[in-house]
């Protein structure tokens, strides 16, 4: 199961992706605890992809790629920036806002990467985050494509 | 699709509660730093400060930072700082980034308002 989500680079657009994620993962019977911290930790990176990728730039996308595959749900957020040399925050007095954001990526999901593409060229994190059933069995998904 | 912020407040056992509504954002942050630094006898130590996230379904890191920096701000001058409305998830980021370190999570506002006035 694959999404393609488009966004513009203004404030608010993230919340079309989570609107776009609760759809998806409704109908499987997750903790509702990794469903929050999955929506977080994809808000901030699109926030992250809007103001300081695209700056704030509308007529410049930011595409975002949910993949679910039992028990893996993936997201890929890219934007058109120059990226930024990828750390594990950890000290919160030192980062600024978008450190914060990365906080939450780094804290709420359970793998984190940044990387480059070449054609076109892009610049993407990509989060991965195992969920977990309240029910306490796997969900049905089916594998993604690497969107690399 | 932003829910834009509403603020209302009211005085009680003289405690400012500061009843919010909608998505706390960049900028409904700086419309609420805004209304912290104009709204009468609320910024300074007249009185401490009480958020109502009740009503609040949408809060992001950059909304966060700002409601830092209005308790760090409070805190300077011995004005305490509490909230309540809190969901788990939300009440788990607030510890992640540290406010609890400048504000008080209380389970409702008699609570709040009860230990508030104590202090």
């Amino acid at each position: 199961m694959m999404k393609k989500v488009t966004l513009s680079s203004r404030w608010g657009e993230e919340k079309k992706v989570l609107l776009e994620l609760e759809q998806m993962l409704q109908p499987f019977p997750f903790l509702l605890e990794d469903v929050e911290d999955l929506k977080t930790a994809v808000a901030e990176a699109c926030l992250n992809a809007i103001e300081h990728g695209n700056g704030l730039n509308d007529s410049i996308p930011v595409h975002v790629y949910i993949g679910m595959s039992d028990p893996w749900v993936t997201v890929d957020v890219r934007d058109c920036g120059q990226g930024f040399q990828e750390h594990r925050p950890d000290h919160l007095e030192h980062e600024g806002e978008r450190g914060w954001g990365l906080l939450f990526i780094d804290r709420l999901v359970d793998e984190w990467k940044a990387y480059h593409v070449e054609d076109p060229p892009a610049f993407g994190i990509r989060m991965v985050k195992r969920m977990r059933s309240d029910e306490g069995e796997g969900w049905s998904g089916t594998r993604t494509d690497d969107y690399q | 699709m932003e829910q834009e912020l509403t603020i209302t407040n009211e005085r009680k056992a003289g405690v400012f509660v500061l009843h919010l509504a909608g998505d706390l954002t960049k900028t409904a942050g700086e419309q609420l730093l805004q209304y912290y630094d104009q709204e009468n006898g609320l910024k300074g130590h007249s009185a401490d400060l009480l958020f109502d996230f009740t009503d609040v379904s949408y809060m992001n890191s950059a909304g966060i930072a700002v409601l830092i920096r209005i308790v760090r701000l409070g805190a300077q001058e011995q004005q305490k700082a509490g909230c309540y409305g809190l969901s788990y998830h939300y009440e788990k980021l607030f510890r992640m980034v540290g406010l609890t370190r400048w504000m008080t999570i209380y389970p409702s506002e008699w609570a709040a308002i009860d230990d508030m006035k104590k202090n």
